[in-house]
């Protein structure tokens, strides 16, 4: 009697594994137990916690894309689709942005009204130092991109600021973004502040939004490498590193939160402003996720 | 006897544990959500605002309330970070036709107006509840 009462235990539970009774406590969980995980921490769980995000986050296009190598990721969609890459590289040849670049550059060593020039707000005078950004500014408790701080150097030297989506900030950011080519991405994520706004990028990055209900995983993973109508969708992996773009449909310059509420009005969702908080989240987690790749921006996308 | 007694209990342990809320999930690398599953998801297909526009009187003030109702939903959407762009155009179109007395239209627009406005607030919260699903395992 014992022993049948074990066969149909026994067999009750290898029928359940079959229906994914166990899928959620399987080792598969830790992503989702590591995103709970956003009180105090310790600055080496959090890194810990970052670097497992980054491996699960890389792992995926790895298995993914097994025959993309790591460091083409930069190049976008062209890194998957051979066609498209070879029309980019046709563009590459004469870039579109190069103009803009030049401007970017002139812009750049135009002294403000008070003397002062951009170099004076930056690092390294400003050169150099793309791959710096997003970072966490621990004093201000906010992340802080390029063109965040390509505008608050403007104000702080009694200038007016820049919009953010395309022109003169664009093309700044394309020439600062040109001097730091080949430079290495690799954000941190050091403090518990910093790993809040880390933790509302990523929740941004996978929430579902607007009317056609998709999420930036949903396109930029899930489906990266299938066709929207003629359009093959790119990896999220290495996303940030080549912006500003000079898309075609643009047909000029644009930086990564022009892009960012392009996709959301894609799905029919409204866009948050350009340099929101919120975008500037995504900016930073999208980096992270990024982290080993090299800096290519500009760069020029469909 | 005695056999078949033990595999229907099998059976109906192997269905209850499948039937249990979350037991039924099975782990792929990203789950399911194209529109129709999403839809699904956050129970938008089960509201009764999809109702006959035939079950609804077609009076102005009635077509006023529910206007003023949508647009309480989409303001909590838009403040959680969720709105839609498909709604500001709905809106106008309603409170337009509203205004020149074309009462079916405007009604139609206002359930639909709703519809959206109340899928949007469903978002929001399913996804607060469930972004971390798309994470990748």
């Amino acid at each position: 009697m014992r022993t049948r009462l074990w066969i149909s235990i026994v067999g009750s539970l290898i029928a359940a594994q079959c229906f994914g009774v166990f899928a959620e406590s399987s080792a598969q969980t830790t992503p989702k137990a590591m995103a709970s995980e956003q009180s105090a921490a310790a600055p080496e769980d959090i890194e810990a916690q970052v670097n497992l995000d980054v491996e699960v986050f890389q792992g995926f296009f790895a298995k993914r894309f097994s025959a993309v190598e790591f460091a083409d990721y930069r190049n976008g969609v062209y890194a998957l689709d051979e066609a498209s890459r070879e029309q980019w590289l046709e563009i590459e040849e004469f870039p579109p942005y190069e103009f803009s670049v030049d401007d970017g550059e002139t812009l750049f060593e135009t002294p403000f009204a008070n003397g002062k020039t951009y170099a004076d707000c930056f690092d390294n005078g400003g050169i150099n130092i793309r791959q710096n950004y997003p970072f966490f500014d621990e004093t201000l408790g906010e992340v802080i991109t390029l063109e965040l701080a390509i505008n608050r150097c403007r104000e702080s030297n009694g200038e007016q600021p820049l919009g953010y989506k395309k022109g003169a900030i664009a093309s700044i950011s394309a020439y600062m973004a040109s001097t730091s080519v080949d430079q290495l991405m690799h954000p941190e994520v050091a403090s518990d502040a910093a790993f809040k706004a880390y933790n509302e990028g990523k929740k941004f990055f996978y929430s579902k939004r607007g009317q056609l209900n998709f999420s930036c995983a949903d396109c930029h993973m899930r489906v990266s490498g299938l066709r929207l109508r003629a359009e093959v969708l790119g990896p999220a992996l290495g996303q940030a590193t080549g912006f500003p773009v000079y898309r075609s449909k643009w047909m000029e310059l644009g930086t990564l939160h022009r892009r960012y509420a392009g996709c959301n009005k894609n799905v029919r969702a409204l866009p948050f402003a350009a340099q929101s908080t919120e975008y500037r989240n995504l900016e930073y987690f999208q980096s992270v996720m990024s982290r080993g790749l090299t800096i290519n921006g500009p760069s020029a996308r469909k | 006897m005695n056999l078949k007694k033990y595999v229907l209990t099998s059976l109906c342990a192997t269905v209850l544990l499948g039937v249990l809320p979350g037991c039924g999930d099975s782990a792929t690398d990203l789950p399911a959500s194209d529109t129709a599953s999403a839809v699904s998801e956050t129970g938008i297909e089960n509201t009764d605002l999809s109702q006959d526009k035939s079950d609804v009187a077609l009076n102005a003030t009635e077509i006023e309330a529910v206007l003023a109702d949508a647009q309480e939903k989409l303001q909590i959407g838009s403040a959680s970070g969720f709105g839609w762009t498909t709604t500001a155009d709905l809106l106008a179109q309603a409170e337009q036709a509203l205004e020149e007395g074309e009462l079916e239209r405007a009604n139609e627009l206002s359930v639909e107006l709703s519809k959206q406005a109340l899928a949007s607030t469903q978002q929001a919260s399913y996804s607060d509840a469930q972004w971390m699903e798309s994470i990748p395992r």
